[in-house]
């Protein structure tokens, strides 16, 4: 229950902050999309079915305030986070050149797939201008975020662990 | 959880099937956000609010420091342009009273200056690089609605995407996908605004659909046209910068620069009188 309210709380915060105090500090146009990086460092840290959930309810977020439609920024969530969590048991999670180079990843993809649902079915055929001009400089400008808030992340989810932890063993 | 991992497989299928039945839902041009949305955007809204100002205040007291040769220079800049502007208003004046008394003895109304307009406040920008949509503190509970145009400094700027009822969000002029129909000041060529993608990081947009005999010039001004459906006609849009034929030779289309600067609004105006309503 803790760890919903401290996400629920972390999602409404970084939906603020992205929206009010990042596009201030655009790069060639382009603001970072810190939300795809918590989505990948939740997907690392606690496992493909969690970052999924975690994702989608991020992703529900951005789509009920910004987009069009509601359930695409969902379903990319969805995916991110199930994608970043598969490889889950296989290494440590103070490392951190892998959650680095998987936000990279999922962040191109992600781009990627923004383009063929919102540009490439209503015509615009463009692709490598898109490619030119957004996907690659967000993909560069969210990587450097992603340290840093794998970092913030890491520590809270040690909190909220140890806290699980902690009530599980007073119960028994 | 051992639930949803055990049948992870369809987990994930019903999640993605969930989201491909909202998006087709939603996809309707006439949906309106629910009670939950709605509720939603009284909490999100107060918080971008206070994070706009705090931030705005934060980058006014930066950039003092930052940018005070800036400044002086500046001052000085104004100060001689003060003084050009005041004889060019002066001039103004007496065009204005001239104008004053021919529309008089048109018996044209002002249109511009009659039209109802509310003044908002941009709390956030919704811009992900692919969507230029901002969002303004004032929503059904100051009487606006969807479809509503809004100015800003110099021209439009958009038009009313969503409203909820304390925040809406608008739909830039440089969003691709964004349409108006237009009209040259000068020789009354007839065309289509849009957002064009490949233009907007540039805040530039794109006017198509202009006849091949059209004799538009590189700094023709635009306006909205008289056959647009939800703009009142005479809003300025922006200056021709760029005129090209389209590949076929049929028609031109040119570049155009929105007298409006998108990126640096932080007031607008809505007009609050929707034409298809009227």
């Amino acid at each position: 229950m803790v760890r919903v309210a401290c996400l629920g709380v972390l999602i409404l915060i970084n939906f603020v902050f992205q929206t009010t105090v990042l596009v201030r500090f655009s790069i060639l146009g382009v603001s970072p999309d810190t939300a795809v990086v918590f989505i990948v460092c939740y997907g690392i840290l606690r496992g493909d079915v969690e970052g999924a959930i975690f994702g989608f309810f991020v992703g529900l977020m951005h789509d009920v305030f910004g987009a069009d439609f509601v359930g695409i920024h969902a379903m990319f969530g969805l995916l991110a986070g199930y994608v970043a969590g598969k490889p889950f048991k296989d290494y440590f999670k103070d490392n951190y050149v892998l959650p680095f180079s998987i936000v990279v990843g999922v962040v191109f993809v992600y781009q990627i797939m923004m383009f063929f649902v919102a540009f490439l079915f209503r015509g615009q055929l463009d692709f490598l201008f898109y490619f030119r001009t957004i996907v690659l400089p967000k993909t560069i400008y969210t990587a450097l975020f992603s340290l840093p808030l794998y970092g913030m992340l890491f520590i809270l989810n040690a909190k909220l662990e140890s806290y699980e932890d902690d009530r599980r063993n007073f119960f028994k | 959880m051992e639930f949803l991992n055990r049948y992870k497989r369809a987990f994930i299928f019903l999640g993605m099937a969930v989201c491909v039945a909202s998006i087709i839902f939603t996809l309707n041009p006439n949906y309106s956000p629910g009670v939950i949305v709605r509720s939603l955007t009284r909490v999100v809204t107060p918080l971008q609010t206070a994070s706009t100002s705090v931030a705005n205040w934060i980058s006014l007291r930066l950039s003092l420091f930052w940018e005070i040769n800036y400044i002086q220079q500046e001052i000085l800049m104004l100060r001689e342009q003060v003084g050009w502007l005041e004889l060019e208003n002066q001039r103004l004046l007496l065009a204005g009273e001239e104008n004053r008394r021919l529309v008089e003895l048109l018996h044209i109304s002002e249109r511009y200056g009659e039209l109802p307009m509310v003044g908002a406040r941009i709390i956030a920008h919704e811009h992900t690089g692919w969507r230029a949509t901002f969002r303004i503190d004032q929503g059904t509970n100051h009487g606006l609605e969807r479809n509503m145009p809004v100015l800003g400094p110099g021209g439009l700027v958009g038009i009313i995407q969503e409203v909820y009822p304390t925040s809406s969000v608008v739909r830039a002029i440089i969003d691709d996908g964004f349409v108006v129909a237009a009209r040259t000041i000068r020789t009354e060529d007839e065309g289509t605004v849009w957002g064009d993608g490949t233009l907007m990081q540039q805040g530039l947009v794109r006017m198509d659909h202009i006849s091949r005999y059209a004799h538009i010039m590189v700094g023709d001004e635009l306006i909205t046209s008289t056959i647009s459906e939800l703009f009142p006609p005479g809003i300025l849009i922006g200056e021709v910068i760029d005129i090209q034929p389209t590949p076929d030779g049929l028609a031109q289309f040119a570049i155009v620069n929105p007298t409006a600067d998108i990126f640096s609004l932080e007031h607008v105006l809505v007009i609050t009188q929707t034409i298809l309503g009227s």
